[in-house]
């Protein structure tokens, strides 16, 4: 059967019947926003307003986004099981074939903010998942106790495992490489662990929770 | 100021547009396109380059020269393979198997380019035979191998094995890069280089080749 979806509710795909029996469920989601934040990507490419180039970049990078909007295709798929779900999430190979366009012509400065504004594009569309995954969760009455991303907090095979779950090979495309990375690149997976209490909800990214001492997105310490 | 100063200029400035203007005028003027690449494009591209090192300029800059440099050598290139003109060298440029991380890569490339290297791009998640018998193809001096995991860094590593494997290793110089690659990883799968960043590896893999072409 087709999975079908609407927007904030992203219905059901089941392999038995016709609904989703029990707890048990998978969805995909069509309808994700999103959204970036400009300063963010020009920081991202140490680009700062007291530079000579600023104006130039701002302009320029207005016209990338443009770009690489008309290109992305955020889905997602989840899959929810007793302990845990596990959620799948893509933009599409496009926005990759529109950066490597960019760098091979020559136009490294487009590649470089295509990238970032794809980069920002993919956590953009992370957090309007976790939010549409909150409703889902209220409506099972359950909640999220914590989230595993690889190789922060889980190891790298469980992406395997992530995309066996939310059968996102066949529902958007994802592969996997050798390195356990999901293809296309502008991917991300996760598994949430649920519990019964349905007012606990911890579907973001925590970095305070996440080891990549060095990550160049950290909002905050590592506290474990 | 001469028209290769000038070049090298707008070049550090990212001034595209003018960079390309200028190179049409010098090659009307009848200059010798070596010249005008050497000391003017390759010029601006290693002064760039040496100031990036030297944090007194910071990646935008880079990329904008480097996109001025290519605007120029679009200009330049047919002529330059009209009077014959070899290139520094030759490298082939890869992320390794199983990983799709290419920002690092593509900054390599970019630099390599800048240093008057011929590059061959060969993409992400390419595999041994692909580094090598690109190499072979192309007839290349350099192997560039990028890694972003440590789920794939170990591929270097098969390049390597499959080089020596081949009686190939001693023919290419091996450079290695990537976050959580560092000088005592490439010294323990037997590579010639790592450098954390594209600028030095421009310089390393320019003097690296002479180093071999003088030996
Ligand atoms: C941007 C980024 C991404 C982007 C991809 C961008 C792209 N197209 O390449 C996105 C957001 C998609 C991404 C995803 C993931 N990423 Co990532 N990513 C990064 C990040 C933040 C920056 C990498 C980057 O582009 N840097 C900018 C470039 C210019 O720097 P660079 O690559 O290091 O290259 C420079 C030098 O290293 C050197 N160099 C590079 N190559 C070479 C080659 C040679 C021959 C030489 C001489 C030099 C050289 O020169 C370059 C230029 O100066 C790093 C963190 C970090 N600090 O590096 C993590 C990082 C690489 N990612 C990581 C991981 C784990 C992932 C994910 C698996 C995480 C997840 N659970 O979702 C996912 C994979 C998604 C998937 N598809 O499966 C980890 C790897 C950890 C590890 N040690 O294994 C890192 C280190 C983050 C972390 N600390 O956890 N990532």
């Amino acid at each position: 059967m087709q999975p079908l979806s609407v927007f904030g509710k992203s219905i059901v795909h089941s392999k038995g019947g016709g609904a989703c029996a029990g707890m048990r469920c998978g969805m995909v989601f069509t309808e994700i926003a999103v959204s970036v934040n400009k300063k963010k990507v020009l920081d991202f490419l140490n680009c700062y307003e007291d530079s000579s180039l600023y104006e130039d970049i701002a302009e320029e990078y207005e016209a990338i986004r443009e770009k690489v909007f008309a290109v992305i295709r955020p889905r997602a798929a989840a899959a929810i099981g007793e302990e845990r779900a596990w959620v799948l999430l893509t933009l599409g190979d496009g926005v990759s074939e529109l950066i490597k366009a960019l760098f091979d012509a020559g136009d490294y400065m487009g590649g470089m903010l295509a990238d970032a504004i794809a980069d920002q594009s993919l956590f953009s569309a992370d957090r309007s998942v976790a939010e549409q995954l909150r409703t889902v969760c209220a409506d099972r009455k359950i909640g999220v106790v914590r989230r595993y991303d690889a190789p922060g907090n889980m190891p790298m095979e469980k992406q395997a495992e992530i995309l066996a779950r939310t059968e996102g090979e066949r529902l958007l495309g994802v592969g996997i490489t050798s390195g356990l990375m999901f293809d296309p690149v502008k991917s991300m997976g996760y598994i949430l662990e649920l519990t019964d209490d349905p007012t606990i909800y911890r579907a973001e990214h925590d970095c305070s929770r996440c080891n990549a001492q060095n990550c160049g997105m950290r909002t905050c310490a590592y506290a474990e | 100021m001469s028209i290769t100063n000038e070049i090298s200029e707008f070049l550090q400035k990212g001034r595209a547009k003018n960079v390309k203007t200028l190179v049409q005028q010098a090659l009307d003027e009848g200059m010798d396109p070596k010249v005008i690449l050497n000391e003017g494009l390759l010029s601006g591209m290693m002064i760039i380059g040496t100031k990036f090192r030297n944090n007194e300029v910071f990646v935008p800059e880079v990329l904008v020269a480097a996109r001025a440099m290519n605007m120029g050598l679009s200009v330049l290139e047919p002529k330059l393979v009209e009077v014959g003109n070899e290139p520094v060298g030759k490298a082939v440029v890869g992320t390794v198997k199983g990983d799709l991380h290419d920002i690092g890569k593509n900054l390599v490339v970019m630099m390599l380019k800048g240093a008057g290297l011929e590059v061959y791009d060969i993409g992400v998640d390419a595999d041994a035979e692909a580094f090598i018998n690109k190499a072979e193809e192309v007839g290349a001096d350099v192997i560039g191998m990028s890694a972003l995991l440590t789920t794939t860094m170990p591929n270097m590593q098969t390049v390597i094995d499959l080089l020596k494997e081949k009686g190939l290793r001693d023919k290419y110089i091996v450079m290695v890069g990537g976050a959580p690659v560092n000088e005592s990883f490439a010294e323990q799968i037997g590579a010639d280089y790592y450098t954390s960043d594209a600028a030095s590896a421009a310089e390393v893999a320019k003097q690296a080749i002479l180093a071999k072409k003088n030996a």
